[in-house]
């Protein structure tokens, strides 16, 4: 009789340390569509965005005290709502028609229930038509899509902190920095979005160069965030990878000139040591990718490196892959030097969405070519646009692909 | 026997229980004498730091004090590259006050660059707080060793400047403690408004 006790005792303590549920996918699975872009060719001057896109839309932001917006961090778009974080200076998620007209603010800043610290990150459950915000605190609140508050969870990681979530297919996914090295730290987390528990830690940090810090990206990690499936990627990657169940291959980078991990010793990056940007752009290594959209037909970004960025364009049907230094934005501007083009925010089947912010030189630089009349004659809302200024929020630009 | 058995057991139990209790004494003892040094020694470092600071603080009220005539207020001054996760636990601490006290009691006056980014982080984060930007240069925050200080200060019913407190995040007991003499201070007021006047010394 006693030993049976103790046998159950042992059972259940056995049961109780242990960790089957979070796994660690260490190798990425090979089998299935993986597109190979070789980013080495030569570039090109300009890629005209008439290429890939039929027309361009201006949507002006309602600018009201209910909805000032300082800066444009995150943008993302669903069945004609546009939503819109301003996560530095407003520290707000607004949402907007498609006509720019104000409908509403997600949430509030504070302390009480369903009241944010700041917000870091958000994501859309389309199907259940609830929004989930991300808090500076490992925080995640729950709201519906009429700003209804619904719960918080929190994702308890410890010696981590969660800068971009993405929602897909009833698992939120959580991409990590890591304070502490360890051989288990993992790039994404895969939580249940009722109750914060970790359910799989994925992607080991060799895919990065083992480079699990945090550092200033110019973008959020995950992309195409309403596709199906959404796709990731972050700093260092040769890799923009697959999200779901299984975190698979979607496109991968072939380049001579790729960061390793020896690069990132050699500038000062060795065990998570601060890494001086200007350094990474001094050294000729390609070591970011941002700006990503893409449609059936085509993906379009930009890489950071070669000491400067530069776009990429990809037909997925014939796998030619175009390099230039820049788009030439034919659809706005009647001229080549342009100041500002192809800063996408985000894209749907339909189009791609580009932001403009008037707190800063591009938008000063935009209103003095409107002014020496080096915009298209016919380009969306131009009246609107002369009468814009510094305080105005921001100005977007729709455009439709082909 | 057995009684007897009893009684020495529970003896032996008493003598135990109270060598134990004495040696607790004497480590608590020990741990007060170090707990009442390191506050006081720490309680000299702050006096110190607002002792050189609080001369440059009242000469800049000095300026402002008949335009914006707050009187009897509690003010919470800081600067926009302070410590924002430090202004934060102040801010929650504000209001948590604030909801004790009431608003019109407490003023925020922070010192931000007067422009939209500016105007549009306030308006959100100091939403429920009475606020008013007033920039570093025409209120100067005062710089201690090179480095902006926020304060509060309690305002009498002249205007003037007194109880000048700069707050430490890790001696959240010290905000506390200011706070106890805040709400006293109020409570004399709503009891007899006209009763005391405090003057600087």
């Amino acid at each position: 009789m006693n030993n049976q006790y103790l046998f159950l005792l042992f059972s259940f303590f056995l049961a109780s340390c242990s960790n089957s549920n979070q796994q660690i996918l260490m190798e990425l699975s090979m089998d299935g569509e993986c597109y190979s872009i070789d980013i080495d060719g030569e570039k090109d001057k300009h890629i005209p965005m008439s290429s890939y896109f039929k027309n361009v839309q201006t949507i002006i932001l309602e600018t009201n005290n209910d909805c000032l917006i300082g800066f444009i961090d995150e943008l993302q778009v669903f069945d004609g709502f546009i939503y819109i974080l301003d996560q530095r200076i407003a520290k707000n998620l607004y949402v907007f028609d498609h006509e720019g007209r104000f409908v509403r603010k997600i949430g509030s800043l504070g302390n009480g229930p369903g009241e944010y610290v700041r917000i870091l990150d958000f994501t859309l459950d389309t199907k259940n038509r609830n929004i989930f915000l991300l808090d500076e605190m490992n925080r995640i609140y729950k709201y519906k899509f009429d700003g209804t508050y619904v719960h918080t969870i929190t994702i308890e990681a410890p010696n981590s902190s969660t800068k971009y979530i993405q929602y897909y297919e009833g698992r939120l996914y959580a991409s990590q920095n890591w304070w502490k090295k360890s051989d288990d730290n993992c790039m994404l987390l895969e939580i249940d979005p009722n109750n914060g528990e970790i359910l799989s830690r994925l992607v080991s940090m060799k895919y990065n160069k083992n480079w699990d810090v945090s550092f200033t990206s110019v973008s959020g990690f995950f992309k195409s965030r309403v596709n199906s499936p959404p796709r990731y990627s972050r700093m260092f990657m040769d890799y923009i990878v697959n999200v779901g169940e299984e975190i698979t291959p979607y496109i991968k980078l072939k380049s001579k000139h790729l960061t390793t991990e020896k690069d990132l010793e050699n500038i000062g990056g060795k065990d998570g040591l601060p890494l001086d940007i200007q350094k990474l752009f001094s050294i000729s290594k390609i070591f970011n990718i941002h700006c990503f959209v893409e449609n059936e037909d085509y993906i379009l970004f930009r890489c950071d490196g070669m000491q400067s960025s530069f776009v990429t364009t990809f037909n997925k049907k014939t796998e030619e892959v175009k390099l230039a230094n820049n788009f030439n934005n034919d659809l706005i501007y009647n001229h080549d030097l342009q100041p500002w083009s192809g800063l996408f925010g985000f894209s749907d089947s339909k189009g791609v969405y580009e932001v403009l912010n008037t707190q800063y030189d591009f938008f000063n630089t935009f209103q003095n070519s409107i002014k020496n009349n080096e915009m298209i004659p016919n380009l969306d809302k131009l009246d609107q646009l002369k009468k814009l200024t510094s305080d105005s929020n921001p100005i977007i630009f729709f455009y439709e692909f082909k | 026997m057995n009684l007897n058995k009893a009684l020495i057991i529970s003896l032996c139990i008493l003598v135990f229980l109270a060598l134990i209790t004495v040696l607790l004494l004497h480590c608590t003892k020990k741990h007060l004498k170090k707990y009442q040094f390191e506050y006081a020694h720490a309680n000299y470092e702050m006096l110190s730091t607002h002792v050189n600071c609080a001369p440059e603080i009242i000469r800049s009220y000095e300026k402002v004090k008949n335009v914006y005539g707050e009187k009897n207020k509690l003010i919470f001054r800081y600067v926009n590259n302070s410590c924002g996760s430090c202004i934060n636990r102040y801010l929650i601490e504000i209001l948590s006050l604030q909801e004790e006290i009431g608003k019109d009691y407490i003023w925020i006056f922070p010192a931000y660059p007067d422009d939209r980014s500016s105007r549009i982080q306030l308006s959100s984060e100091l939403a429920k707080y009475n606020y008013r930007n007033i920039p570093a240069d025409s209120l100067h925050i005062p710089i201690f060793i090179d480095e902006p200080k926020s304060y509060f200060a309690w305002l009498n019913n002249e205007g003037e400047i007194e109880m000048i407190f700069m707050p430490d995040i890790n001696k959240p007991h010290y905000t506390r403690n200011f706070f106890l003499e805040v709400r006293r201070k109020i409570k004399m007021i709503d009891e007899s408004p006209n009763k005391f006047n405090y003057k600087l010394r």
